[in-house]
């Protein structure tokens, strides 16, 4: 044991809650969170869930919508069925059932903030939770050509793999679950 | 249109992010220096929020700040309760005034082909650099002021030329055609 990888005992780490959240949610954040899913699966982090939902998708008209065309089909060439996403407006009332909150802009993170209150590292844009400095918003992607949707695909990835190993995603993947008596992790049973 | 019908009312749309603070303020303002004109035919003003919905704000009152900052230059802000903006009516508005560029960008690549102007309140007055209005939520009172004597003075500003008097100048126009046709029975 221990020498797999280091998520295959998965009762060892307590339940995790991710939302990825964007504008519409018919861009960026479902791609996102397919990436994610996929990040996840492979490295048999079952104790992880992912979610996606916008911030204006009621305002906008978008709820129920799917992706568009060309966002369905880059993503197909990306291995990614996107075809079953539907347009999700975020509920504010499930706020405190995410452990992180991934956002787009910081436009997103100032409106949650404002209105939530939350703790710092909850809700982070996809480049600071992958620690990149500079410019912290990832650019819509609503009625770009293919090579910008590739283009985003292409920075989705990356900064998901930075998030992976480092910084507030990967400390929430390897937390100790806090409900068993002796502090130590459960081990699983065979 | 039927003779001696007026056609609907020109229609202005304030739009920030959660209609508490910046866009039911800003629409006041407008409403004042409209009413100023001892005119009948002014547009309509109406303000709603773009993630309303989603942050749960849906029907609460103005920000406290906002609220007391309005009554100081005797605009009421009480009976104000926060909406969303409705996408099925989006069209109705000929101008819709938002406070930060992303907002603009959001509406506009939502509702292609847009029939509508769509514009920061401070591109609206002409301005051409920092064309967005900061969000004032959680900010000292002062922030409310000096954003309560902005935006008055930006859109007395923008009555006089741009998109705003533009808007006025066809609300002016219809009225008087609707007057100047004979009722026919």
């Amino acid at each position: 044991m221990g020498d797999s990888s280091r998520f295959t005992q998965r009762d060892s780490f307590a339940p995790a809650n991710v939302l990825v959240m964007c504008t519409a949610n018919r861009g960026r954040s479902p791609i996102a969170e397919a990436i994610l899913r996929r990040k996840l699966a492979e490295r048999g982090c079952a104790h992880v869930s992912v979610e996606s939902a916008g911030i204006c998708v009621h305002e906008l008209g978008r709820t129920g919508m799917q992706v568009s065309k060309l966002t369905a089909e880059v993503a197909a060439r990306h291995g990614f069925d996107l075809s079953r996403h539907r347009a999700r407006p975020f509920d504010a009332k499930r706020f405190n059932e995410f452990d992180l909150i991934v956002v787009m802009e910081g436009w997103q993170a100032k409106a949650l903030h404002d209105v939530f209150h939350p703790h710092d590292g909850k809700v982070l844009t996809l480049r600071q939770l992958a620690g990149e400095s500079g410019d912290p918003d990832t650019p819509d992607v609503a009625g770009v050509p293919a090579d910008a949707l590739d283009a985003y695909f292409v920075e989705a990835e990356r900064c998901l793999d930075a998030a992976l190993e480092n910084g507030r995603l990967a400390e929430l993947i390897s937390r100790a679950p806090s409900r068993t008596a002796s502090g130590s992790p459960t081990e699983e049973t065979a | 249109m039927k003779p001696g019908h007026a056609s609907p009312p020109i229609k202005i749309l304030f739009v920030c992010t959660a209609n508490r603070s910046r866009s039911p303020m800003a629409a006041a303002i407008l409403r004042r220096l409209l009413s100023e004109r001892q005119y009948d035919g002014n547009p309509l003003v109406e303000s709603a929020g773009i993630c309303v919905s989603e942050l749960g704000h849906v029907g609460l009152p103005a920000g406290t700040e906002m609220v007391k900052a309005a009554a100081r230059r005797n605009y009421d802000l009480s009976a104000h309760a926060a909406q969303p903006i409705n996408p099925t009516r989006f069209n109705e508005f000929a101008l819709v005034v938002v406070m930060e560029s992303w907002q603009a960008k959001a509406l506009s690549d939502s509702f292609r082909p847009l029939s509508n102007v769509v514009v920061t309140l401070r591109e609206l007055a002409g301005m051409t650099d920092d064309l967005d209005m900061p969000d004032v939520a959680w900010q000292p009172a002062g922030v409310f002021e000096s954003y309560l004597a902005e935006a008055e003075r930006l859109l007395a500003t923008s009555m006089r030329s741009g998109p705003l008097a533009d808007v006025l100048a066809s609300a002016a126009a219809n009225h008087l055609k609707a007057e100047d046709t004979p009722y026919v029975g």
